[in-house]
């Protein structure tokens, strides 16, 4: 397990939060598409979030090593839609790498954009994501 | 002469339901409710019907069609359909049969709709289903012709779907229609008793009789009470499912019964039991009728109630689970002793890990705790058995884990409350076979924020601990298993252990806006989850007295079987 700490900025009129849930729920729909997902499944994100308790930014935390299994129905025009940062030639190789995939796994690591802040659990701690413990 | 497939369909099904020792009394909707007009669905309806329930066709080369009965617990035979369009084929149902008559395939008004457009039962080699049971989905494609024209008043329909936006199920006059934009059912008129209707598996009863016409939809956390109105509208019943208008793209329905008596019967004082009926089957939605037995009905007031067993005689759900082959989701009830109906969990997930993605309240109050992350959902069924707890007794469990190391790792499940519980408040937990017995851990806490109302414990020294404002430590040291009993009271605030009081005093006077159970609480005052495995958790709006306390221990541990 390598856990990562993806910051998200604000983009395309939606704040950290926001943003990092749209993010999150197309990180989803990688391995259940929206169109096999039901009104009802309570499942919707892949990642937990984190927030950072001074600046409000929010971060996936996700796994660079978990195996991301790639639904041969998905869809990715509005995961690439949430990254408007990332150069379009990233963006045709992403596309070509997962349907070269469909039907099978992938590492998560290999999908994390050039653009996006990567952060260990320590660079993480460093920089204030994680309050100390305050008792109780 | 029906085919092979039919007859296997029909013969399990009738061995199950002429085996005495096993089978009590009929639940079929029709043998209860007779006289209907038309029934298709994908369970059996009328014990006194012996044929086919649809005939599907393969998108396979050279596979053709073929008709499908219904297996041992008289539902349509999806693995032997699955089996028959073959991998990677779509599979079509190209007619839905009537089983409102007496006798086999083809007694009653079939109705049908072409190889091109019927609805998918099968795509791509996977089985379509809605909550765990097998659905033709329409909409995009297409539903059903009929040859019926129109049905006059007094009419009552019946129906069961699932809708993830506008879609029009029956006819295109008095359209039973799902509107996304207003969230309302529309039949003849906006049925929707007030609340709005949102999206999802949806239990439809209505009825058309003049100024005494009546509906209502019903979903997983909305059943509203009915709605009285003016309607003189024959049915128009030439189409079933979403066909109108013009096949619209987007629009997706998945259907799974569609009911219809030529006769009013919610006037006949039938509304209830046909309702239940429907829903101890498919289990759209947890009722919210108050108990009249149960651990919930003796010991009243619950502001939210999750259990592996019946709390009370109205609950039918108790877990909402993820299988993650697939990642379908369905809803877990109970079996006939009030246990967890650990079967159901095992034919939906198969070789598959179970995951927990809802635990359904049981009180009156639809308070079910969520975990929407796919990484964090406590486990149920590790692809061989369901997780149990105990050594004397064994009972299921929901299996938390975490690790300090990576502390979003954490599984937990989440619930906001609608507004946040004043004290007294009472707290009664059974977590059981804790992995670890240095590490903290805490059982209740908000979601984020400042600590409100907690219980927890601590790895060095070992001790257990509540607060509300105030902390309260007890010397004593978790154990294994045990049923922690946690009165918040203010000045007279009390923890027990297998009822035994371990400290009390003055906890504060926090209220709690939000529960988690196990899992991280970010921010502030951050703990950790739980490491073991949760049974039960129930929250009382009120200080429970040294007699419940008792009572409700006896009960539990008899149950149970911790100390």
């Amino acid at each position: 397990m390598a856990t990562v700490y993806l910051p998200v900025e604000p983009q395309l009129g939606m704040t950290s939060a926001e943003r990092a849930e749209a993010i999150d729920a197309q990180v989803w729909c990688l391995r259940r598409p929206a169109s096999l997902q039901s009104p009802q499944d309570i499942t919707k994100y892949y990642y937990p979030r984190i927030t950072h308790p001074v600046t409000g930014e929010v971060a996936i935390v996700g796994d660079t090593t978990e195996e991301i299994y790639i639904n041969p129905l998905v869809d990715l025009t509005e995961l690439l839609a949430l990254l408007p940062e990332v150069p379009q030639a990233e963006k045709d190789g992403l596309v070509a790498y997962i349907d070269a995939n469909r039907g099978s796994s992938v590492p998560f690591g290999q999908l994390i954009p050039s653009t996006s802040t990567q952060l260990t659990q320590v660079e993480a701690e460093a920089l204030g994501w994680f309050p100390d413990p305050i008792e109780p | 002469m029906p085919d092979i497939s039919e007859l296997n369909g029909t013969a399990i099904d009738n061995v199950a339901e002429f085996d005495g020792l096993t089978v009590t009394a009929s639940t079929r909707l029709l043998d209860t409710y007779p006289n209907a007009t038309f029934a298709y669905s994908i369970r059996r309806l009328n014990s006194a019907y012996t044929g086919a329930c649809c005939r599907v066709y393969s998108t396979g080369t050279g596979i053709g069609e073929q008709d499908f009965g219904f297996d041992s617990n008289g539902i349509l035979d999806i693995d032997a359909i699955v089996t028959f369009v073959g991998a990677g084929n779509n599979g079509v149902v190209v007619t839905w049969y009537d089983q409102s008559q007496s006798g086999g395939t083809g007694s009653g008004t079939d109705i049908t709709q072409d190889t091109t457009n019927g609805p998918l039962l099968v795509d791509a080699g996977s089985p379509i289903l809605v909550n765990g049971l097998p659905a033709f989905k329409a909409g995009e494609r297409s539903g059903f012709d009929t040859s019926w024209t129109s049905v006059s008043q007094p009419f009552t329909l019946s129906s069961v779907t699932e809708e993830d936006s506008d879609a029009y199920l029956f006819g295109n006059n008095t359209q039973l229609r799902f509107r996304n934009s207003t969230e309302t059912v529309w039949l003849g008129t906006d049925i929707d008793g007030g609340n709005t209707v949102p999206m999802g598996h949806h239990a439809f009863f209505g009825v058309g009789n003049g100024s005494s016409s009546f509906g209502k939809v019903s979903v997983a956390d909305i059943q509203p009470a009915g709605v009285t109105f003016t309607n003189s509208s024959a049915l128009d019943a030439t189409l079933i499912g979403a066909r109108w208008p013009n096949n619209s793209t987007g629009n997706r329905s998945w259907l799974q019964e569609f009911v219809l008596w030529g006769s009013d019967q919610n006037g006949a004082g039938q509304t209830s039991g046909i309702e239940a009926n429907i829903n101890e089957e498919y289990l759209i939605y947890q009722p919210t009728d108050a108990p009249t037995s149960g651990l919930l009905a003796t010991y009243t007031g619950a502001e939210a109630a999750y259990s592996v067993r019946q709390l009370s005689n109205k609950a039918l759900i108790a877990l909402r689970i993820r299988r993650d082959s697939d990642d379908e989701e369905a809803n877990i009830g109970f079996d006939a002793n009030g246990d967890l109906d650990t079967q159901a969990i095992a034919d939906f997930c198969q070789t598959a890990n179970g995951y927990v993605t809802r635990w359904w309240d049981q009180s009156t109050n639809g308070n079910h705790i969520d975990q929407a992350l796919n990484t964090i959902q406590p486990k149920i069924y590790n692809g061989t058995t369901v997780i149990t707890s105990g050594t004397t007794t064994v009972r299921p469990s929901l299996q938390f884990e975490t690790t300090d190391a990576v502390p979003l790792a954490n599984t937990s499940l989440d619930l906001t409350f609608a507004s946040s519980l004043s004290q007294p408040i009472t707290a009664s937990i059974i977590t059981r076979d804790i992995v670890t017995t240095t590490d903290e851990m805490c059982w209740l806490n908000p979601i984020s924020g400042s600590a409100e109302l907690s219980i927890a414990s601590d790895g060095t020294p070992d001790v257990l601990r509540f607060y509300a404002g105030t902390e309260l430590v007890s010397t004593s040291q978790k154990d294994a298993d045990m049923m922690l009993f946690t009165v918040f009271n203010t000045t007279s605030s009390e923890m027990f252990k297998n009822n035994s009081s371990i400290v009390s005093g003055n906890a504060g006077t926090n209220s709690l806006s939000s529960l988690r159970i196990g899992g991280l609480r970010t921010g502030p005052n951050e703990r950790f989850g739980i490491h073991g495995n949760v049974q039960e958790y129930i929250l009382w709006g009120s200080a429970q007295s040294a007699t419940n306390r008792n009572g409700i221990h006896t009960d539990t541990n008899s149950y149970f079987g911790i100390y």
